[in-house]
């Protein structure tokens, strides 16, 4: 609550003081906090270069700051340290507001904040007019330090529905500020550089900046089943960012309703095989199955089949994805016999895919079950 | 909890007309809060070049650069901390802040408002609310 941490910092520190008007000790200061952020960009966690940053220091809190930096020390023991040195003691006011700006940035390093976030926070306490100054000069900083990234893609829930949710970006926006940098990052981290680069400019040149580097380092760190995982999470706030004010459940009875009773003009045939392959077939072959195909694919092939495979084939994507599917489903109308054998027929293709692996040698036989190979088949060869 | 402090008390103290004048502020911010919900944020353009207000153009700037949270509330508290504002001026960037806070993080419109009315008193802020809630049910 920001009262609370405005009253508690009141209670900690008292009153401000004048806030600093813009005078050759303050441009100094400025200075020095931009040393600083790109000190700790360039030495990370080399301790030795840290302390050589503090020996050549010359004003205390500075010296003091990277000291705490290079002994480690926790967010508690800097605080204590910048109490105990008495730099903000009420008898020293005019250098109070310089030892916080020390403190809040040292506390905020220690805390593993990005380093241009730490310049945020160090920034304000020059009031809004010089923080605004500064955020500009970091904005410019950051449009040359974006980090270029390689082609690297893990099939997952958000994969597949990057371009669907590219097509909302206010809510894709709330959802990344909602999430936090890290959790986004690791979700991004699985798609393609050509999702990544639109989803970059959603963002102001410093986010973008962080969200590159914090990319690149999930990439190193993260297993594919990690990234899977934080793409679920990330889509799980992405479906609760929903701008629309009906309840999904309501939007995935009314989208079931839609196909329901849509199926009397249905082939009984069709609608047979296509339900007994969805039900046969493993599920992990039709989730792989479901993640080469587009929303409005998905939509399609629900029409040629009957409600006991919806649940079966809904069930193995996102909850995300099953309600884009069915916000399909709602705004399409009727459907004639022969596309829906194109459908059906686009299915079992892409199944058959699925099927293949990827190191299949010429004369080597797919390894599907009987049922569900004579059904496709059958299914393939209908006119 | 809230450690409150005399001199947080008196910087942030003002009449009952002066909080009055806060509604008009509140429907500005709760307007460009519409406007943000529904066409996002354009980080390319300068978009908020023409708010007048300093201190909410800035914490707009952070959120276009995807801050939101903690950190941002962080940084707002220390730009309250230091600011010259007293009274009334010191209640509106108070105000302005929670709006920020607010957009950051998606709250829709009666959020928000819950959130900001209360800043105008008590009193006015159940008034408020009561009306928009008859207004609704009508």
């Amino acid at each position: 609550m920001l009262i609370e941490r405005l009253g508690h910092m009141y209670a900690l520190w008292g009153p401000s003081g004048k806030a600093p008007e813009r005078n050759p000790r303050i441009d100094q200061t400025i200075q020095s906090v931009r040393r600083f952020i790109a000190a700790i960009q360039e030495t990370s966690e080399d301790r030795k270069a840290l302390f050589t940053q503090s020996q050549q220091s010359r004003r205390k809190a500075m010296k003091l700051a990277y000291l705490l930096l290079a002994s480690e020390s926790d967010a508690a023991a800097i605080r204590d340290a910048f109490l105990s040195s008495g730099l903000l003691s009420s008898g020293q006011r005019a250098s109070k507001l310089d030892a916080l700006i020390w403190l809040a940035g040292t506390e905020a390093a220690s805390r593993g904040i990005h380093p241009y976030t730490i310049f945020l926070i160090m920034t304000a306490f020059f009031g809004p007019a010089a923080a605004e100054t500064e955020l500009r000069w970091l904005q410019e900083k950051a449009k040359a330090t974006i980090p270029t990234l390689e082609e690297f893609i893990v099939p997952g829930d958000l994969t597949d529905t990057i371009e669907e949710a590219l097509k909302e970006p206010a809510r894709l926006q709330r959802t990344i500020r909602i999430a936090g940098m890290p959790l986004s990052a690791s979700a991004f981290a699985g798609c393609s550089l050509y999702y990544i680069e639109k989803i970059l400019v959603l963002i102001g040149p410093i986010g973008a900046s962080i969200l590159a580097e914090m990319i690149h380092s999930a990439r190193q760190r993260l297993m594919s089943d990690e990234i899977s995982t934080a793409q679920q999470a990330f889509l799980d706030l992405f479906a609760q960012e929903e701008g629309e004010t009906e309840a999904p459940e309501n939007q995935r009875i009314k989208g079931l309703e839609a196909f329901e009773e849509e199926e009397v003009f249905a082939d009984p045939d069709l609608i047979r095989s296509t339900t007994k392959i969805v039900m046969l077939a493993e599920a992990k072959v039709l989730k792989a199955t479901l993640s080469s195909m587009s929303d409005n694919e998905i939509a399609s092939i629900l029409r040629c089949m009957e409600a006991i495979a919806h649940e079966r084939l809904l069930s193995l994507i996102s909850p995300g994805r099953q309600k884009h599917v069915l916000t399909v489903i709602q705004k399409t109308g009727n459907t004639t016999n022969s596309r829906m054998l194109r459908d059906a027929q686009l299915f079992a293709q892409k199944l058959l895919a699925s099927y293949a692996p990827k190191n299949l040698k010429p004369g080597e036989s797919l390894s599907i079950p009987e049922e569900v190979r004579a059904l496709i088949s059958s299914l393939l060869s209908r006119e | 909890m809230i450690y409150w402090n005399a001199d947080l008390a008196a910087k942030i103290s003002c009449s009952r007309q002066e909080m009055e004048t806060l509604l008009p502020y509140i429907d500005h911010l709760v307007d460009v809060s519409r406007t943000l919900h529904q066409t996002g944020i354009q980080p390319s353009a300068d978009q908020f070049s023409s708010e007048k207000d300093i201190f909410f153009r800035y914490g707009l700037l952070l959120v276009s650069e995807g801050l939101a949270g903690d950190i941002l509330e962080e940084i707002l508290a220390v730009l309250l901390y230091v600011s010259e504002e007293k009274g009334i001026a010191f209640l509106r960037q108070c105000v302005a802040a929670e709006a920020i806070l607010s957009i950051a993080n998606g709250d829709d419109q009666d959020t928000l408002l819950r959130k900001l009315l209360p800043y105008c008193g008590v009193d006015r802020a159940l008034a408020a609310l009561a009306k928009g809630k008859t207004e609704h049910a009508d």
